[in-house]
């Protein structure tokens, strides 16, 4: 029997893969399969605590209504980074939160989570009969290794990305064809002036033949957007964006001077406008790969002139950063934030960089400093001290890494808004740090 | 000349030493050179902005000295440990400051950022071929000698060397030496054991294997490791410090370090916190070796060594699994030292673990019990092991889990080992903030 026979023989409804369902089974989910999450999500009545586990969160319309107050109870929604959805639905009692950096993602996956069943989101198969997947492979390779019952959805419109994981069509369980739109596809806003200027800082420091790793957020994005006249660019990140796709397509990545991978940009999720997937099509020159490579800091470090982008939330006296959550919030995740800031502070000339602008603004519309002098009770910090290294606003960047602790207050008042800098100095001498 | 001559020809009063110390000058030190500090802080009034710089806070005579409002202008002091103990009131202070590093960027902040032009340092009487040990106490001087600091150092008949690749110096990278002998120290005062870091000992004891590799921090929990891993075969130590509980596992064939794929049968460490007796045993001692600290502690190191277990104190946790060290609330005591380059190397070592001890709960000068364990970090506190990197909490009613667990699991296991007083509080909060 050749591949397509397997294929066909394999190929069933939605509504039947979700039949094959037990309530004991665990769920890993990779590419946000939108036919199977919303089959399941028409189902989820039928069980009683079934599990899912992703590594980015559901962040679509079948993900809301299994995040909603009609799934709980019936199916528990975790995941490593919370999408909006899972946000919302946080006191619902049925989300819940794997708080492992990136590279310890796949661990998690095998030792703890251990999915029986893998719904994964992918591009029709090789020539030879092979199944990639697509934007986001996270955690694929290990739900594979753990022989899950493979699930695939086939999206004609999904890109066929060259990965470290693939799986033939022998593998798979269940085959569901579904042309839906590939989710995702932010793209960033137009830049206002505070961003422009955060993205030219740190531009500057972003030397031709720097490998750059640009986390999620527009302020990272219109870093990777500051740097279309730069030279000899690497990628190697986790979060890949449609910026790093201007930068491959001006000539200013080449991957010339990586030493992983030379030649190719590694990522792992995929998040770039719609008319720009073509691009990743069978690109030899784009490869996803799991995430407990990509993100590991001892890979990382082997490339010189790493620089880490990742944007923050607020950044305290002791330049501690938190990245997701203020006060005993739980949003988003820390994700490959601190994996890349090691990578990047081990490495030969590496430079990491939390990147916000000065304020925020609350929902009452109040106007709050995001330089603190300390975050409220349980926030999280992603950063801890010891490691932080650049902090930009749109009145500077400074490094703090081996400034005092004295010095260290002094210069972050310095990229805080005006308003609030009296403030700022005052709470310094108060405590005594000035 | 010969290596003697050499000697002589250098030998100088503490004062004409450290007059060699000039306006502006950074000057590092560490171990004890006692005679040249007190010769130093006894010139005060001659010196103009002369900041000196330490791996860790000063103590006794010299942070009396340091301390003083009449030292402004003349002296100012950057360290990156302070004191934990409220002993020394330090923290604020006009004429202190802090740099918070992880023991594994200490040589290089050295090398590469303070570029000290003076260090004041410590050593064992010369051997015949023109070296000085600087002991199992060096204070990291190492690194300031290797960036061009004119080196002043006090030769001290009593100290004890230590088999090194890296900690000592030859007589002639020395500027000037001065021969005084510190006291003999006498050595940490062994603290009786509290019943609950006997507990806690007892929880971890039972989850290190035979062979593993042991790293223990300061902390009552780490005197009590010793007692509780006599009957443990094949250890091995790779650790920032030797602290004094170690000293009967060596001693006692226990240590051996024959598992330990780096550096196999030779204990390792970056210094001493043990005391006289492991300063004695590491004397002439092959099978005690001492390495940079940017080696020993650096977490592609640590995370080569199988087993490898990293034991350390910690002040606070919270239900997301981050741990404070140091500052608890706005205030600034400690310093981060290596417990994260452990925490990291221990989480990345092939069956490696780690595991932050400490007593479930405190009681204040007021007399009100209050828990270690709470909801969330107190605003300002110092995470110091982030949520992500932590595998073990442990308290004296058990050890939570929580490497790869959920949040949900993790607040689950953290109540769990919060003293019984608070867990109603902490679940109460948990439910509220959507943990349980």
């Amino acid at each position: 029997m050749n591949y397509s026979a397997h294929y066909d023989a394999r190929k069933r409804t939605p509504e039947h893969a979700i039949s094959l369902i037990q309530n004991d089974d665990v769920i890993l989910v990779a590419g946000r399969p939108g036919a199977l999450l919303g089959a399941l999500d028409q189902a989820k009545g039928r069980f009683d605590g079934l599990r899912l586990f992703s590594v980015f969160g559901l962040d679509c319309d079948a993900g809301a209504g299994l995040c909603s107050p009609e799934a709980a109870g019936h199916v528990l929604v975790s995941s490593a980074i919370l999408s909006k959805h899972e946000e919302n639905a946080w006191l619902s009692g049925s989300i819940d939160q794997a708080p492992v950096h990136l590279s310890a993602v796949d661990e998690f996956i095998s030792d703890t989570c251990r999915p029986t069943v893998l719904f994964v989101h992918c591009p029709p198969p090789d020539d030879e009969g092979y199944f990639y997947p697509g934007i986001d492979s996270g955690g694929v390779f290990t739900a594979v290794q753990q022989n899950a019952r493979i699930m695939v959805q086939v999206n004609p419109n999904m890109p066929l990305i060259y990965s470290d994981t693939r799986f033939h069509v022998t593998k798979a369980d269940v085959i569901c064809e579904s042309a839906e739109p590939v989710p995702g596809n932010a793209t960033a806003d137009e830049a206002d002036e505070a961003g422009k200027a955060i993205a030219g800082f740190v531009a500057e420091l972003i030397p031709d033949g720097a490998t750059i790793q640009l986390g999620a957020g527009l302020l990272p994005e219109l870093v990777g957007k500051a740097l279309l006249g730069h030279k000899d660019l690497g990628i190697h990140t986790d979060y890949f964006n449609g910026a790093m796709i201007d930068l491959i397509k001006k000539g200013a990545v080449n991957n010339s001077k990586k030493a992983v991978l030379p030649g190719v940009s590694v990522g792992s999720y995929f998040n770039v406008p719609a008319a720009e997937l073509k691009f990743l099509e069978k690109n030899p020159e784009i490869v996803s790969r799991m995430l407990s490579w990509a993100c590991r800091s001892s890979v990382i470090s082997q490339n010189d002139k790493v620089r880490a982008v990742n944007e923050g939330i607020a950044v305290d006296f002791r330049a501690q950063a938190s990245t997701c959550n203020l006060g005993m919030s739980f949003t988003g995740g820390v994700g490959g934030a601190f994996d890349f800031f090691r990578g990047a502070q081990r490495c030969n000339d590496g430079l990491s960089f939390i990147v916000m602008k000065s304020t925020a603004v609350g929902k009452d519309g109040a106007k709050t400093s995001r330089i603190l002098p300390a975050m409220p009770d349980g926030s999280l910090v992603s950063i801890p001290r010891s490691d932080m290294m650049y902090v930009v606003t749109e009145y500077g960047a400074v490094n703090v890494r081996d400034l005092t602790i004295k010095e260290r207050v002094r210069s972050l008042i310095g990229l805080a808004h005006p308003d609030f800098r009296d403030w700022l100095s005052d709470e310094a001498a108060k405590n005594g740090y000035s | 000349m010969n290596f003697q001559d050499m000697y002589n020809a250098k030998k100088r009063s503490p004062e004409e030493a450290v007059s060699l110390i000039k306006n502006g000058d950074k000057v590092f030190t560490g171990g004890s050179p006692n005679a040249l500090l007190k010769a130093m802080f006894d010139l005060k009034d001659t010196y103009q902005n002369v900041r000196l710089y330490s791996q860790f806070g000063m103590l006794g005579a010299s942070g009396d000295a340091m301390y003083q409002p009449e030292m402004t202008g003349h002296m100012s002091f950057t360290c990156t440990t302070l004191p934990l103990s409220s002993v020394m009131n330090s923290w604020p202070n006009a004429n202190l400051d802090q740099i918070s590093l992880s023991f594994s960027d200490l040589e290089r902040l050295i090398e590469v950022v303070l570029k000290p032009d003076v260090v004041l340092m410590s050593g064992c009487p010369m051997d015949d071929e023109g070296f000085i040990s600087l002991g199992s106490n060096h204070g990291c001087n190492r690194a300031a000698v290797d960036v061009g600091a004119k080196v002043l150092i006090q030769i001290d008949s009593n100290m004890y060397n230590a088999t090194t690749d890296y900690y000592r110096v030859h007589i002639s990278e020395v500027e000037a030496l001065c021969e005084f002998d510190n006291p003999i120290p006498a050595g940490m005062p062994a603290r009786p054991l509290d019943e609950r870091d006997k507990l806690i000992a007892t929880f971890i004891a039972e989850r290190v294997a035979n062979g593993s590799t042991i790293q223990l921090g300061a902390g009552g929990v780490s005197n009590a490791m010793g007692n509780y891993l006599t009957e443990h075969k094949d250890l091995g130590i790779h650790a920032e410090t030797l602290m004094s509980s170690l000293y009967q596992l060596i001693e006692s064939g226990v240590v051996n370090n024959s598992k330990k794929p780096l550096m196999r049968g030779i204990s390792v460490a970056g210094f001493n916190a043990g005391g006289t007796e492991l300063m004695k045993l590491s004397h002439n001692n092959p099978k005690i070796m001492f390495k940079k600290l940017a080696w020993v502690n650096h977490p592609d190191v640590v995370s080569q060594i199988p087993n490898m277990v990293s034991i350390n104190a910690c002040l606070a946790a919270d239900l997301r699994g981050q741990v404070c060290s140091e500052s608890l609330g706005m205030g600034n005591t400690g310093g981060i030292g290596g417990q994260l380059d452990f925490v990291e190397g221990a989480r990345r070592a092939p069956s490696g673990q780690s595991f932050l001890a400490m007593h479930s709960s405190v009681v204040t000068r007021k007399g009100d019990n209050l828990s270690k364990i709470t909801m969330g970090l107190p605003s300002g506190s110092v995470a110091t092991s982030p949520a992500n990197d932590v595998m073990n909490i442990v308290t004296e009613y058990g050890v939570a889990e929580i490497w790869c667990k959920s949040a949900k699991e993790r607040a689950k296991s953290m109540i769990r080992i919060a003293h019984p007083d608070f867990r109603d509080e902490l679940t109460f909060n948990a439910k509220k903030h959507g943990l349980l």
